[in-house]
């Protein structure tokens, strides 16, 4: 909360000091008039701000949360990036079932709570956009610059991040690729700046001043904001708080078959195919060409999973199909193989997907032919789509065609 | 020693990233969004808070710190709202009507915001009375609820016990029938 500027306080404590200023401009004037004028401009503009609440203990708070914020974003981010896109000495488990459900449900919620928490802590801080001399010495050039990294890229994190979430698109660049780039980029700043604040949070504990507005009640404001956008999203993850979930871009009962669908079979641009077959090949013993009848023939096995999107929504469906694994044992492959997933789509980063050993092992993963107790629909990835825990929506290739075993 | 390794991971990670963003993303494009939203930020969002703030200077705390939250919360929904990524072949996406959530939000931050504001206002003694009955109400069904909980698990117990005491009985009964027979 802004206190009330008391005009007439304002008046005094300016006039003093732009008497002094004019007269040490005089003597100036011909050589640093432009100077002259921005500093007056630069050090009004820095008295206008007047509330308690642009104080070291606020900002130390704010920033505090915001550490734990953006380490969460910045783990889960990682987490999610490096799944989609391993090294190849990289390799995930495939239990716990949700663990990814969960870190993505933490990454894409926890980001936009933080929108209020980041907002507060740029207002509580904003007066020392017009310190004055706006830069002192290099050290704190350097440092300026290190906050100006964290100030754009936070809001160029947040609000790309935002943007997504609801599908929007209006910038130049691929989003995945801007955003995990710039992560560390935000987090160094993160970093280097922790370093420096770390004395005001330790003053935390401190006794406030014993005048102004209430820090407490901003504070609760703060976390009003950040805990009410949480729970009107949340449910779109965590299911039994569906029904709260009225500004979530995706509800998890709400799509064909009751389940969201990220990439219509139109927008892939796939159609149904009569005479569908799955191959099997690379290093196998021997080839497979299955039909769909011959599928429906093997052990069919019902699972209970979530498809876990990266845009921060996961929904449960129950699937049912055969295992990944009879197929590749029918197929004869090696204990450490790894499969590209083929899929009928054309073109597109995910129409492949890479299925390690610890996926293709568990029983849980399928080659689904049905959802929810009804056949694929086409935008569900009819004929046949890979199911498998702990894995990003994304990776859960839709209208297979192809398993290429390595 | 901590600050120093902390300084040196920082540098490290930016240099990474800026690194990784000349090589992988137009650069331009990327750092007009990134210098951007910070400008944006400063020098049109900023100013039109303070400005807000000032107009409403006189307004009783509790209104203002209401208007924040719907604000922040407004911000965060105005992408749904707006509703760009809307998609034809996809009706799962954006599927709510959140102009008109958002309205409820407000209003509703706004209820309860004139309700605090009035107990505030005209009713202190009173509001702090209805406010105690109401908590001791709240307590009381609490109490009430977990003492059920704990008597229909002990029900549960007992109807389990009194199960086995009978399903015993009964297997005495059949052994003993199997004997004398």
């Amino acid at each position: 909360m802004l206190r009330r500027a008391d005009p007439r306080r304002l008046i005094r404590r300016v006039a003093p000091a732009r008497i002094t200023r004019m007269a040490a401009a005089d003597s100036r004037r011909l050589t640093r008039r432009v100077g002259t004028d921005a500093e007056r401009l630069t050090r009004r503009i820095g008295t206008v701000f007047t509330s308690r609440l642009h104080d070291e203990r606020v900002a130390a708070w704010l920033g505090l949360c915001l550490g734990v914020s953006f380490t969460v974003a910045f783990v889960t981010g990682l987490v999610s990036h490096f799944m989609q896109h391993p090294p190849s000495w990289m390799v995930w488990p495939s239990r716990p079932v949700g663990l990814y459900r969960f870190t993505q449900g933490a990454h894409v919620i926890c980001g936009m709570a933080t929108i209020p928490l980041l907002l507060a802590k740029l207002w509580t801080v904003y007066p020392k956009l017009w310190q004055w001399p706006p830069i002192r010495s290099v050290a704190h050039a350097a440092r300026r610059g290190v906050v100006f990294l964290l100030v754009g890229g936070s809001l160029f994190q947040l609000v790309t991040g935002l943007f997504n979430v609801d599908y929007w698109y209006p910038f130049p660049f691929f989003f995945t690729v801007a955003h995990y780039w710039t992560a560390y980029v935000v987090f160094g700043a993160v970093l280097i700046h922790a370093a420096d604040e770390w004395a005001k949070v330790k003053g935390l504990r401190r006794p406030p001043p014993p005048y102004g507005p209430s820090r407490r009640g901003f504070l609760a404001t703060v976390a009003g904001a950040c805990g009410l956008v949480a729970v009107t999203t949340v449910g779109e993850t965590f299911t039994p708080l569906g029904d709260l979930a009225v500004l979530a871009p995706r509800r998890p009962g709400t799509g064909p078959q009751r389940l969201p669908v990220n990439k219509t079979a139109l927008a892939a641009g796939v159609t149904r195919s009569t005479g569908w077959r799955l191959t099997v090949t690379g290093a196998v013993r021997r080839e497979l060409s299955l039909g769909l009848d011959d599928l429906r023939g093997m052990p069919r096995h019902v699972v209970r999973l979530p498809i876990a999107c990266v845009e921060g929504w996961s929904a449960e469906a129950t699937w049912a199909g055969v295992r990944l694994r009879d197929v590749l044992r029918a197929a004869g492959v090696e204990d450490d193989a790894r499969v590209r997933v083929e899929s009928l789509q054309k073109e597109g980063l995910y129409r492949t997907s890479q299925v390690d050993p610890p996926h293709w092992h568990d029983p849980l993963t399928l080659l689904a032919l049905e959802v929810n107790g009804e056949p694929l629909s086409l935008d569900h990835g009819y004929p046949c789509r890979l199911i498998a825990p702990d894995r990003p929506g994304v990776m859960q290739t839709k209208w297979v065609a192809k398993l290429e075993v390595s | 020693m901590v600050r120093r390794m902390l300084y040196a991971a920082g540098a490290v990670l930016i240099g990474v990233g800026l690194a990784g963003i000349g090589r992988h993303i137009g650069v331009v494009g990327w750092a007009i969004w990134f210098a951007g939203v910070a400008v944006a930020h400063d020098a049109v969002f900023a100013p039109l808070v303070f400005g807000a703030a000032y107009v409403t200077r006189r307004a009783p705390a509790v209104w203002r710190r209401a208007a924040v939250v719907a604000g922040t919360v407004t911000l965060v929904a105005l992408p749904a709202v707006l509703g760009f990524g809307r998609r034809s072949d996809n009706p799962s996406v954006l599927p709510q009507a959140y102009g008109r959530h958002l309205v409820a939000i407000v209003t509703l931050i706004g209820l309860v915001t004139g309700a605090v504001a009035a107990l505030n206002a005209y009713a202190r003694p009173m509001g702090k009375a209805i406010l105690s009955i109401v908590g001791v109400l709240l307590a009381i069904w609490l109490v009430f609820m977990v003492i059920g909980m704990i008597i229909s698990a002990l029900k549960f117990l007992i109807w389990i016990g009194f199960l086995a005491v009978i399903g015993a009985v009964i297997v005495t009964l059949i052994s003993k029938m199997a004997k004398s027979s």
